[in-house]
């Protein structure tokens, strides 16, 4: 028995070895989990500043700047979607074997109402913990059943079917970046995602956060008093609702309760220099110009309250000396022109965001190839990164014409001498190494490392124009052409810049009449425009798509006949113009009263002409850069005047308006007769001999019928199966008609998309959709419309009717819910198991099964919907 | 809770380590209270139902016993007997099987009440409340019923020990979904605990470890790509169909032989042996053979207890032809509540009906065309044939609705286009390339225990003879086979073993 006994024990710890070293393998390893896994691999006692919570803290702030610049060893500890729980227990795993002085924790999650994390965000906080009482604490604080945490706490149910799906990366214990030496920021991104911040200064009542997040704060505290570490709060501004920002009131009261610092930056922004249309690559994160803006106030900031060693000098410190990832990235450009850059001279430019002189002894390496064609009129910058403030210290980089030849200014105002050439198109290489710079011309070296001395400048590098200074007013827009340019933050060889060949890079899209020479229509009304009449095949509104405004530059020649009949409401007739405050402009064709038409044109300059109701009137107008001129009925009214707009990129309407957000608004009942629109200026000779023929009329608009029905039950497989049932529910804003539905639920698992009829075009979402959301059923209706129903197990019968803008739902027999929501008009068709995305693809592939699905015509009165709701036991079975 | 959770993987070793440590009385109260506590990880209200049936069936025992001494003692004194035994059996009868057609018929009753009305034009019945199926209840009943019926016949004792007969019925391994013990095989397993013999433990979690495979490798694989086509029937047809039909039979096999797999292995961990419920059935020779071997413990229990008593063979071929019939449409009905269940049982039925019909005729024919009958190729032929005719009765058990199953047959006979097993339809079914070799592997491995156990062949006791290295590597091997090629864990809608609802 004995030797059985010991027989079995050394199975188990066969089994036990096998195990482990499986596990291992299987482990899910992805990059957001290794900022918990790399940092116990931390020496320990190496971390000065702990940067936690969620991607708010984990991708805003660059560990690697902060070093450059303070020497301060920072570490971000976060996961994406982070709870504040998380958030704790890291901390407390952290301070096991770090002393950090300070502890920086973004309180983002705390603006969050979720008891529990996400199945799958759990999953990857809890198996990237360490083992241990805090890994399982964590488990089932993030887990609402406590199977779920059970599970993630052993791991082998949520990956053990990974067996076909290794990488290299799996066998080496690798999570990605693994490499790097400080940890920075996720692969960040030089996209630009304007968003709106609200204003923090404003009065917000503060709003409860949820026990467990207020209790975890306060935890942290303690942790943090207990530990001797300093305690600094702080929320990155992102899109926040006011829902979400009033929990961050209410955070400050928490954080001035406990006597703990709370840099709450919806209140500083503006002065932090973030620009919210520029500095953010979505909703909530920023881009590199925001991320670097956003450390630097941190590293202000340490430096300004906590006396935090500098340890460069430390070579003993893990990051002391970068030069490896340094060499790894000199091979990455910074910048990369992405297409050919045409000037028009007018306000189209590039900036690289590249600072090429922001450091005295920088490196960098400058490629080029420009089309040295001479410009005929106007300025003639190629490039400049150049300071123009102090007349005295004219500085930086400056590539232009003069003459009709290339000049290039280099360091202090210094031109180089450029060798002569006939060639169109040159290539140029300039090399700043510290102070020394080589530039090679059309393969021959201008100079080589010739000593300039060049004061720090900060001002961008910048394509087709200058600025006056770092970040001011550009100007100098010249029509010139850059048809590829490269910069890396490394000083090239001489025979790397020799072998550079430029990359044949796509021709630009031009501003509207900015090449053709001679006058092109663009544009022709093929019927009248009948304005906002349901009872014609016709949309509410024309979008021409073309921008007259994009650049100061844009040439046009516009010509139109309206007929003036005043009716109540908007009656816009044209419109390209900008509804921004402060930025009005453009051009606006509308009629103000029974007996006056007004036409705005340049920066909002206004005209009245006297109309007659029934009376057409010919409109035409001409815009050649900066000079507009119209007339009306032949009669000229505006000759000449310049003025002009600032570039916007609405595109031309006929019957509505774009607003401040570029939405459409003022959809208007006028009627516009004919229209053509030209590309460069007619001739006033010939404009005016212009004739604009009668246009047909639209044919008459007959809403389709919506009577349809599912042949048999539809079941998703979430890939590429859906049943379209080819009616549109939104075919005109004043429709009814009603739909019944039996969808197979269970409140486990998400079987996603059931029904949809929706617009996705950012803006303009509105229709039907029906889709599972965790335990919820959510109903989204018309423009504004929603109604959330909790799932239940086996089968929902749903009944919704519509009469007009009146929605009203019916689940197994009884009423669920009225709802009130417009809806524009929308051509999409009944989908069964999937969505149309904004470009008209199909996609949200899902697993939903639609038992029975049937649409017809007209409303169903209440009491036949409870009853057409009733669950129905015997169809489903037999 | 289910053989595959989480809560069984914490619940079984606890059970485990606690009913070895407690003294050998004790152990029978253990395994009461763990049996309760399993059975109510489904819903705590069940156990109410599972103790009246126990309560209801052990009182008839009591009342059954005392009645016959009593009509003993009155025929010893030349009294009238005036036996009261019968009238116990019919009480415990009604009452159990009232319960059950309440919980498990009453819906299907009324819709089909409903239908009827609906036709001739008057209102639907709308009963008050919703019923929901307790699970395993048919199980249970079932075991409870032969108990009542085996002390009528004197074929077991009375059980006085109320705890004893508690644990018989609820006894946690074979509770939910069989094998469909008798009181004579393990009421006196209870009497005599065996000691703890590590041998016994290996071999029943090896027993165990080979249902979880079955039901998690295979079962659950082959269930994905059934899914796919039987719920969504009119995307599919020809091959598929198919190939959806005789995977079902090997889900259905994997799932159900699997489960009892893991209860008898469980049960051997504990020292108990429950009854053989499946015999190799794909490797049947006709209908009646396959029904020998396919839920034994079920088909034992419809043969003592439903088709003896209506006169089994004893009344004559037609009889007994009618008596067949009659037991597989109360099969069918048995397995579920609706009406592809009732066609699948009376499909069965016809088969073997017929098959018994033509036994000589087709004996006749197979000896003047000179087929030799013990021969391999005339077993395999009467195999496949076996296999074909009962796959086909598959569909209607599987298929969610009778038009839907009429739809599939229809299916399989159009749209025959062999191009789906190299055009990349096949990976559609919800299984990628590895995935679908895994499932090959896993049926080839199904298949050729099954012929070792067909040829007689003891597979533990062989394994046992083997080397240690040998033992060991292929013990880690079906360990991980399970570990990483079943399919269980969070995304995967841990489908629930298919006959928990019967």
């Amino acid at each position: 028995m004995t030797k059985k006994i010991i027989r079995a024990l050394a199975f188990l710890l066969v089994l036990a070895l096998v195990y482990g070293a499986v596990d291992t393998v299987l482990k899910i390893k992805t990059s957001d989990m290794r900022s918990i896994v790399l940092f116990q691999k931390l020496k320990p006692g190496t971390v000065d500043v702990v940067f936690a919570g969620s991607s708010h803290a984990g991708m805003n702030i660059n560990n690697r700047q902060i070093w450059e610049d303070t020497g301060i060893p920072s570490y971000n500890l976060w996961g994406g979607m982070q709870p504040i729980w998380n958030t704790y227990f890291y901390l407390k795993e952290c301070l096991k074997s770090q002393q950090p002085k300070v502890v920086v924790m973004d309180v983002f999650m705390c603006g969050n109402t979720a008891v529990y994390s996400a199945k799958d965000v759990a999953l990857k906080h809890v198996s990237a913990m360490p083992k241990g009482l805090n890994r399982v604490k964590m488990a089932f604080e993030s887990f609402e059943k406590w199977q779920d945490a059970v599970e993630a706490l052993w791991g082998m149910p949520y990956y053990h079917s990974r067996y076909d799906e290794l990488v290299a990366n799996d066998f080496h214990g690798l999570y990605g970046w693994d490499d790097e030496i400080i940890p920075t920021v996720q692969p960040n991104t030089d996209y630009v995602f304007p968003i709106e911040l609200l204003d923090g200064n404003a009065a917000y009542e503060p709003l409860a956060l949820t026990e467990k997040n207020e209790a975890y704060l306060r935890k942290i505290a303690d942790l943090c008093r207990a530990k001797n570490v300093e305690l600094v709060l702080t929320v990155a501004p992102f899109c926040a609702t006011e829902e979400e920002y009033r929990r961050f009131i209410r955070v400050e009261e928490i954080a001035c309760e406990l006597d703990v610092p709370f840099l709450n930056m919806f209140r500083t922004w503006a002065q932090m220099g973030i620009d919210p249309s520029a500095d953010f690559s979505d909703i909530g994160h920023f881009n590199n110009a925001g991320i670097e803006k956003y450390t630097r106030v941190f590293t202000d900031y340490l430096q300004e309250n906590f006396q935090l060693a500098d340890r460069r000098g430390d070579p003993t410190h893990p990051w002391y000396g970068l030069t490896e990832q340094e060499a790894a990235e000199a091979a990455t450009p910074v910048y990369e022109l992405a297409e050919v850059f045409r000037g028009d001279g007018a306000q189209k430019h590039v900036d690289t965001g590249v600072t090429m002189f922001r450091q005295r002894m920088g490196s960098w390496t400058l490629l080029t190839s420009v089309d040295t064609t001479p410009v005929e009129s106007g300025d003639t910058v190629y490039l400049s990164c150049f300071s123009e403030e102090d007349a005295s210290a004219y500085r930086g980089l400056l590539l232009r014409q003069v003459n009709g030849k290339l000049q290039l200014l280099l360091g202090g105002n210094e031109s180089v001498e450029l060798p002569e050439t006939d060639k169109q198109i040159v290539n140029l290489a300039i090399i700043k190494d510290g102070e020394a710079y080589s530039v090679c011309f059309d393969g021959q070296w201008a100079c080589w490392q010739e000593t300039r001395s060049c004061a720090p400048y900060s001002g961008t590098l910048l394509v087709g124009c200058q600025e006056l200074s770092a970040g001011g007013e550009k100007f100098r827009f010249s029509r010139t052409c850059v048809r590829d340019l490269e910069v890396y933050n490394t000083a090239w060889t001489k025979q790397q810049a020799e072998a550079w060949q430029p990359d044949a890079l796509p021709e630009p899209e031009m501003p509207l009449g900015t090449i053709n020479a001679e006058p092109a229509e663009v544009f022709a009304l093929q019927e009248q425009f009948m304005g906002d009449d349901d009872t014609y095949a016709q949309n509410a509104y024309i979008d021409t798509g073309l921008k007259l405004f994009e650049s100061p530059a844009t040439r046009f020649t516009l010509a139109a006949t309206i007929l003036p009949e005043y009716a109540p409401g908007d009656n816009v007739f044209l419109s390209c113009f900008s509804e921004v405050p402060g930025e009005y402009g453009g051009l606006l064709v509308r009629q103000t009263d029974e007996n006056r038409i007004n036409i705005l044109y340049g920066e909002n300059f206004g005209l009245d002409i006297p109309c007659e109701n029934g009376q057409e009137m010919t409109i035409l107008v001409t815009k050649d850069g900066a000079v507009c001129s119209v007339w009306v009925n032949g009669e000229k009214l505006v000759s000449g005047v310049s003025s002009s707009v600032k570039p916007m990129n609405n595109t031309l309407l006929i019957g509505a308006q774009h607003n401040s957000e570029g939405r459409i608004f003022r959809v208007s009942s006028t009627r516009v007769k004919n229209l053509k629109v030209f590309a460069g200026v007619v001739e006033e000779e010939a404009l005016l001999q212009t004739v604009l023929p009668e246009l047909p009329m639209p044919g008459d608009y007959v809403a389709p019928s919506v009577n349809c029905a599912l042949e048999r039950p539809f079941v998703g497989n979430g890939y590429d199966r859906y049943a379209d049932l080819g009616v549109q529910l939104f075919a005109a804003e004043e429709m009814a008609w009603t739909l019944d539905a039996v969808l197979k639920t269970t409140p486990q698992g998400n079987a996603g998309v059931y029904l949809s009829c929706f617009s996705e075009v950012p803006g303009e979402y509105r229709g039907l959709l029906i889709r599972q959301e965790n335990e919820e059923l959510a109903i989204l209706l018309g423009e504004h419309g929603s109604l959330r129903l909790p799932v239940e197990n086996g089968s929902m019968h749903l009944v919704i009717t519509r009469d007009g803008s009146e929605y009203a739902v019916y689940l197994n027999g009884e009423l669920a819910g009225r709802v009130s929501s417009s809806c524009a008009r929308y051509e999409g068709t009944l989908l069964a198991g999937a969505q149309v995305d904004e470009h008209g693809e199909l996609f949200r592939f899902s697993h939903s099964r639609v038992d029975s699905l049937r649409v017809t015509d007209g409303a169903m009165s209440e009491q036949d919907a409870m009853e057409a709701s009733e669950p129905n036991k015997i169809e489903s079975r037999f | 809770m289910l053989f595959n959770s989480i809560e069984f993987l914490l619940f079984f070793p606890a059970v485990l380590l606690i009913y070895w440590l407690i003294p050998g009385k004790a152990r029978m109260y253990w395994l009461l209270v763990t049996s309760y506590v399993f059975y109510m990880g489904w819903n705590p209200q069940y156990a109410l139902l599972l103790l009246f049936s126990t309560g209801v069936t052990w009182i008839s025992g009591l009342l059954i016993g005392w009645s016959r001494k009593r009509a003993e003692q009155r025929a010893e004194t030349g009294k009238k007997p005036g036996n009261l035994t019968r009238l116990w059996v019919a009480l415990s009868l009604v009452l159990n099987l009232g319960i059950l057609f309440f919980f498990k018929y009453f819906d299907f009753a009324v819709d089909n009440l409903n239908a009827l009305l609906a036709a001739t034009g008057r209102e639907a019945v709308k009963p008050a409340f919703d019923v929901l199926l307790p699970v395993g209840i048919s199980f249970y009943i079932f075991q409870a019923l032969s108990y009542t019926m085996d002390v009528y016949r004197g074929d077991v004792r009375v059980e006085k020990n109320f705890f004893k007969y508690a644990v018989f019925v609820s006894f946690f391994p074979q509770l939910v979904a069989g094998p469909i013990e008798r009181s004579s095989h393990l009421l006196p397993q209870f009497d005599e605990p065996k000691p703890f013999s590590l041998d016994r433990v290996r071999d029943g979690l090896l027993m165990m470890l080979w249902g979880f495979f079955q039901k998690l490798v295979i079962a659950d694989r082959a269930a994905i790509a059934v899914n796919e086509v039987f719920n969504a029937c009119e995307y599919y047809s020809g091959f598929t169909v198919a190939l959806a039909a005789v995977l079902f039979a090997v889900q259905i096999y994997g799932d159900f032989a699997g489960y009892s797999c893991i209860a008898i292995g469980a049960g051997q961990v504990m020292g108990f042996d429950l009854m053989k419920n499946f015999n190799q059935p794909y490797f049947a020779t006709s209908v009646a053979d396959f029904w020998r071997r396919w839920h034994i413990s079920l088909s034992t229990w419809f043969r003592d207890y439903l088709y003896i008593p209506l006169g089994g063979n004893r009344k004559g071929t037609a009889r007994k032809y009618v008596n067949q019939l009659i037991v597989m449409l109360v099969s069918g009905l048995w397995h579920g509540a609706a009406w592809t269940y009732i066609i699948w049982g009376g499909l069965n039925g016809v088969m073997q009906v017929a098959g018994g019909m033509t036994a000589k005729a087709r004996k006749t024919v197979r000896a003047k065309l000179g087929v030799k009958e013990n021969t391999l190729s005339t077993r395999l032929a009467k195999m496949l044939v076996t296999f074909v005719l009962i796959d086909l009765t598959w569909i209607f058990f599987r298929a969610n609705t009778v038009s839907d199953a009429f739809y599939i047959l229809g299916s399989l006979f159009r749209g025959w286009d062999l191009s789906v097993l190299t055009d990349g339809s096949l990976l559609r079914l919800g299984l990628d390339m590895t995935e679908w070799v895994v499932l090959g592997v896993g049926v080839a491995v199904l298949l050729a225990v099954g012929v070792m156990k067909e040829s007689g062949m003891q597979i533990r006791q062989w394994l046992s003879g083997q080397q240690l290295w040998f033992r060991w590597v292929m013990y880690l091997a079906a360990i991980f086979a399970v570990l990483l090629l079943g399919i269980y864990g969070p995304g995967y809608d841990a489908s629930a073993f298919i006959y928990f609802q019967f």
